[in-house]
């Protein structure tokens, strides 16, 4: 039988065990690794941390959602990865990086197609034996 | 890899659009012997690398507790268990609970998740007792009840054709009871038309609006449709493995021991439509599932913009809606082109307010019930 569930000072820590159970930890942006990349040349970040330490203080100013009962996602303050290293953003920074990779999303929708309810979809097979 | 043990057919709910057939009798509730079975399955199908993530399902599966509570010892007692490797949940229809359960799932480590469709008006319409007999004073009180030991406990809400305008009072009236955590899906076996549709747009924009007010007021609420879009535009799509893998990462097992590729395809539990075959035999499955997530078979979707963020891949929901596992019909199609609508102009709108969204940025785009409750743990 497994211990009992850790309480007090333990539960953040615990918390972040478990939360990187959840899915499949990936950095963000994965797509944009070059744009990531130009960025942080641009504007000489200096690497805060890697990843897996977890030990990077931010040095943004700090979001107000940190009373968020909820397990979601990890740094509330604005960073991008790259490489294995954190990068710290201000909020400025922030909307530099992400103004024109939301612009582009934007363009995205614009570019929907949708199915149309009359359309005729051919059935295939579901299962199929083993070969 | 994701395995759902539906551990009995039967229920004491009569839900008008419930995917799984109930019976009584024979085969109603999973034998030991079967039990057995699965979890040996579990342990030799699961690559060592993978996670494995177990859900109890029914019927009502806390109609069978001692049964559930009897195979979490048995996984815990495998020689090959790893507790950094497991993640456990259960779906019950929230009509019963109690504190000596609660702590029973918290020495198992069994994170809940209750299914309500909303206030009572919408709840009794399609969720009642067999006997027809209302269940929203029920379900209402154990959801309060179990959000004391487990407060960002999910629960997931159905919408149909004639509660969709609703939706968004469904949101607010879980907001009231303290639910945090909010799932919305469609009842996918119903009859959806154009003209629910276009509701799409007007409906999610209001339940968008509800997210800003709880985010701005300090008590946000994770409602699916959102978070995960959210979660998904900021990363980029969803990537390869988040993907529905139903027949390769992902398997439900009947209580005969049928092994199928999602446990909403069990229904009737025939062993054939959809069946891969039976733990109780020498080879477990006979048969491959031709789900290919990657793989769209719908033309549409080809040169769509926002393809890479739809949950196009979701084989049973296209199944449901065109007969193919690759396929998405209409509906699904229009309801992830207003969810991500919503989503994009929800981060606009909190950016704009001085939210960075960065706290969406290191989640998936698809937590799972199980890890979602057990993060709070």
């Amino acid at each position: 039988m497994p211990e009992p569930l850790l309480s007090g000072p333990h539960m953040d820590f615990q918390r972040m065990e478990w939360k990187w159970k959840i899915g499949i930890p990936a950095d963000f942006w994965l797509v944009e690794e070059e744009l990531i990349g130009k960025f942080i040349t641009a504007n000489k970040l200096k690497a805060a941390g890697k990843v897996a330490a977890g030990v990077a203080k931010s040095t943004a100013k700090a979001i107000s959602i940190d009373n968020i009962i909820d397990p979601r996602g990890g740094r509330k303050t604005p960073h991008l990865h790259f490489k294995g290293d954190i990068y710290l953003l201000d909020a400025k920074q922030w909307r530099e990086f992400s103004t024109p990779v939301l612009k582009e999303m934007s363009a995205r929708l614009a570019a929907v197609r949708s199915i149309p309810f009359e359309s005729f979809i051919e059935v295939s097979q579901a299962v199929l034996p083993h070969q | 890899m994701k395995y759902t043990l539906a551990v009995t057919r039967q229920c004491n709910f009569g839900c008008a659009y419930c995917y799984i057939s109930g019976i009584s009798g024979h085969d109603a509730v999973m034998s030991p012997e079967t039990a057995e079975r699965v979890v040996e399955f579990i342990f030799s199908r699961t690559p060592e690398h993978e996670n494995i993530d177990i859900g109890f399902f029914g019927g009502e599966p806390l109609l069978e507790f001692e049964l559930i509570k009897s195979i979490m010892r048995r996984i815990y007692r495998h020689e090959r268990y790893d507790p950094e490797r497991f993640l456990f949940s259960v779906v019950t229809n929230g009509s019963i609970f109690s504190d000596a359960i609660a702590a029973d799932l918290k020495e198992f480590r069994i994170s809940p998740g209750i299914s309500c469709d909303g206030p009572a008006c919408i709840q009794n319409r399609s969720r009642v007792f067999r006997d027809g007999s209302p269940t929203s004073a029920a379900v209402e009180g154990n959801i309060r009840h179990a959000l004391e030991f487990f407060p960002f406990m999910p629960v997931n809400a159905v919408y149909s054709p004639d509660t969709l305008d609703m939706l968004p009072d469904v949101v607010e009236y879980f907001h009231a009871l303290g639910v945090r955590n909010i799932y919305l899906n469609p009842d996918i076996s119903a009859r959806w038309t154009a003209r629910h549709a276009e509701m799409l747009d007007g409906v999610f924009s209001r339940i968008g609006t509800l997210y800003l007010d709880y985010y701005k007021a300090g008590a946000p609420c994770h409602i699916s449709l959102i978070d995960s879009k959210i979660t998904v535009i900021l990363r980029g799509g969803y990537e390869p493995l988040e993907r529905c893998r139903m027949g390769k990462g992902e398997f439900a097992f009947a209580p005969s021991g049928n092994i199928y590729p999602c446990e909403r395809l069990i229904g009737s539990d025939d062993g054939d439509r959809h069946c891969l075959g039976n733990v109780h035999s020498a080879t477990g499955m006979l048969k491959r599932c031709s789900h290919d997530s990657e793989h769209t078979s719908n033309p549409f979707c080809l040169n769509c913009g926002i393809s890479r963020y739809c949950m196009n891949w979701c084989g049973c929901t296209n199944y449901f809606a065109t007969g193919d596992y690759n396929s998405p019909g209409a509906f699904i199609c229009a309801s992830e082109k207003a969810s991500v609508t919503t989503a994009y102009a929800l981060i606009e709108k909190l950016g704009e307010e001085g939210f960075s969204f960065a706290d969406h940025l290191a989640g998936t785009p698809l937590q799972s019930i199980v890890g979602e409750v057990s993060g709070l743990q």
